[in-house]
């Protein structure tokens, strides 16, 4: 088994792996961070070819299981109605999000004070912002200054159009006196930092082959690699080591070929999300750490949480923008803080998915029988095509010890890692929440005249968003890190993933994923000289 | 050109023959909205390489939609009247071939360039070109931009509870 040493070791190169991996190149330590996936090639994302929606639904699904690619992991969700999404490769899941890009709200870090339920973050959202800016300008976002759903926040970009799609249900909102606003995207609207601007490809979630969406790939990693940070691909690591006086050592990883080896680190970071990273924690036992590292409190793993989705989709007699444009166009906070005459605590955003495309339209509404087959299929085909735009509620997940990542007794990846098994029920109050945001959605489509409105909740396939499996806490034995990421118990070992979440919100967490590397980051550089204390 | 060729295909020519007639009636040609149907020769060639990759499933559906022309009509699939191999295809015996032939068809159809341009799409892959989509009415907006700030504040909650 080959050796190497670093100072500091990054383990995944995705949303949270290449902010602090470029925050820390200033240091002048010696970085490497190991990446189980490969460098994309944007001529190969699907919108560079006819069949981009065959691709999009095969090499480039969300979902591992149907991927099934060299670099990708089994995931055993057999026991939840949600399955997990992600991507494997340098970028991450960033290569393939919508780019949607809301912040926390000042209320989302204090859920216990305020509403009574889960914890009360140990940072709050004034802690966060500077951070949240400095992330803003690395990946360039469009958006709009001025939502009154928000503390005052700047605008990087202009916001995507709102198109036809998003204009009809402007008018749905307004008809109904309920709140809208052009969404926060990661897209940029004009050229930006050697990215080109959007051009509307339409095909966001299966990659950007312009360049346009902020992946990590083209934002962080080109800056980190330059100011020196080294990047390793196809290096899956098994497990965390340990010294023997209690500190983490490094990693044992296989390489492309499956050569297992090892790199020792003074200081290790997890950036593997809200799955992958507890996966890595638990398949660290040693006799230090027999439940697994960073694990005294018995909370890794524990308190999953995804954000339930709702899809509420409208046919209109008009034609909408279709296939054409990003996903992304405008949102909707009116039910995102708590109103208990609603049945439920905490809330929800919609977020408008602007169009479907052409086979999708007409696999899914033929397999359903809305679109007819045989001489009537023509006619009846484009009284929907491009007529089709909806919303989706990202409703919050509240933190439950039964909601699990744990090891797979039987499933294995290439390399014979245990596979994640995933153990998760829909809360009553999830339930509630969801059945609510379909109820008004509906009512919006409605006003704005759709002739048709179709719902699903939840989403079964829509487990985007990975939190809550090593949250962060000043309490040891109610948390997994500390309140600015080292874990309580290896004073060396840090976590910058969505694990370390106390509460999941109500909106997409990448931003804050990135801002809290980013406030990580920081924490460490101000703490060099007694990082260990 | 098709990815598959003839003596890669795990179909026998009379069974293209039958998945080809499935496809013109799935997906007819129109004169009216002036496109091809499924059943066009490079269309076919797309619906075939996909059903390549469910060949065994959809072979056994071939199999049994023959069966069943001989048992009800005494005759092959290809041999009956368009109208007898309709009502074929919505028997429910017949209903998973029909929901995989669905899926490679309509797939294939609506990747095709001409069929795309007669949707109001474009014929050629969404980049480099890309889309133009209209900036919208943004006085929409108006109204919303008048509305007082409704984000929870926590340093009045925090001095409430002080």
């Amino acid at each position: 088994m080959s050796e190497d040493a670093v100072d500091v070791l990054i383990i995944g190169a995705g949303a949270s792996g290449a902010a602090i991996a470029w925050s820390l190149a200033d240091t002048r330590m010696h970085i490497v961070c190991l990446e189980q996936g490969d460098w994309m090639n944007p001529s190969e994302y699907p919108s560079a070819h006819m069949d981009w929606e065959s691709r999009a639904a095969g090499a480039f699904s969300i979902s591992p299981n149907r991927r099934g690619g060299p670099t990708d992991y089994p995931i055993n969700e057999t026991q939840s109605p949600i399955a997990v999404a992600n991507f494997n490769a340098v970028g991450g899941a960033t290569v393939l999000y919508a780019g949607h890009f809301p912040r926390f709200h000042p209320s989302d870090f204090r859920v216990r004070t305020l509403d009574g339920v889960a914890d009360d973050w140990p940072i709050d959202y004034e802690t966060l912002a500077p951070y949240y800016d400095e992330n803003d300008r690395m990946m360039g976002v469009s958006g709009l200054a001025g939502d009154p759903a928000y503390p005052p926040k700047p605008a990087i970009m202009p916001p995507l159009p709102l198109g036809r799609a998003g204009t009809k249900l402007a008018e749905g909102f307004n008809a109904m006196g309920w709140h809208w606003w052009p969404s926060d995207s990661a897209i940029a609207t004009e050229p930006y930092d050697g990215r080109d601007k959007c051009i509307n490809l339409g095909a966001c979630t299966a990659g950007c082959a312009q360049g346009a969406k902020a992946s990590t790939d083209i934002t962080y990693w080109p800056h980190a690699i330059r100011a020196g940070v080294e990047l390793r691909t196809r290096c899956r690591v098994r497990e965390i080591t340990v010294r023997n006086d209690g500190m983490a050592g490094g990693a044992i990883y296989y390489d492309a070929d499956g050569v297992e080896r090892e790199i020792t680190a003074e200081v290790v970071i997890l950036a593997c999300n809200g799955v992958g990273t507890p996966r890595l924690l638990l398949n660290s036992k040693s006799n230090l750490f027999p439940e697994g590292l960073a694990n005294s409190s018995g909370l890794v793993g524990r308190n999953l949480m995804f954000h339930p989705y709702s899809a509420i989709r409208g046919t209109f007699e008009t034609d909408l923008d279709g296939a054409r444009g990003p996903g992304n166009c405008i949102w909707s906070q009116e039910f995102y803080e708590t109103d208990r005459s609603r049945g439920f605590v905490r809330g929800f955003t919609y977020e408008i998915a602007r169009g479907g495309g052409p086979v999708n339209t007409a696999v899914n509404r033929m397999l359903s029988g809305e679109v007819a087959w045989g001489e009537e299929h023509h006619r009846s085909y484009r009284s929907v095509v491009n007529r089709i735009t909806g919303m989706v509620g990202i409703c919050e997940d509240l933190p439950e010890e039964h909601n699990t990542v744990t090891l797979d007794s039987e499933l294995t990846d290439s390399n014979g890692i245990p596979a994640p098994r995933i153990d998760y029920t829909l809360s009553e109050n999830s339930r509630r929440m969801l059945d609510f945001s379909v109820a008004r959605a509906t009512e919006v489509l409605e006003a704005a005249g759709a002739v048709d409105v179709e719902t699903t909740a939840p989403i079964p396939f829509g487990g985007w968003h990975l939190m809550g499996t090593a949250r962060m806490g000043t309490d040891p034995q109610r948390s997994v890190v500390n309140e600015w990421g080292r874990s309580h118990d290896v004073k060396n070992l840090f976590i910058v993933d969505g694990s370390i979440f106390v509460t999941s919100a109500g909106v997409n967490p990448t931003r804050t994923i990135q801002a809290l590397a980013l406030y990580v980051a920081d924490s460490m550089k101000q703490r060099l000289a007694n990082l260990f204390d | 050109m098709p990815d598959v060729i003839a003596s890669d295909s795990p179909y026998s020519v009379e069974e293209r023959d039958v998945l080809r007639q499935v496809a013109g009636i799935l997906i007819p040609a129109s004169e009216e909205y002036h496109v091809p149907g499924a059943d066009d020769e490079a269309i076919f060639a797309r619906i075939l390489v996909l059903a390549t990759e469910r060949a065994e499933s959809i072979r056994a559906g071939i199999e049994a939609l023959e069966a069943l022309a001989r048992a009800l009509c005494n005759r092959g699939f290809l041999e009956l009247s368009a109208a007898q191999q309709t009502s074929l295809l919505r028997d429910e015996a017949n209903s998973r071939l029909l929901r995989q032939m669905i899926h490679c068809t309509a797939t294939s159809y609506y990747e095709d360039g001409r069929v795309l341009e007669s949707i109001d799409l474009k014929s050629t892959p969404p980049f480099p070109g890309g889309h133009e989509i209209e900036q919208g009415d943004w006085s929409l907006l108006d109204p919303v931009r008048a509305r007082a700030p409704f984000y929870r504040n926590i340093k009045a909650a925090r001095k409430r509870t002080t």
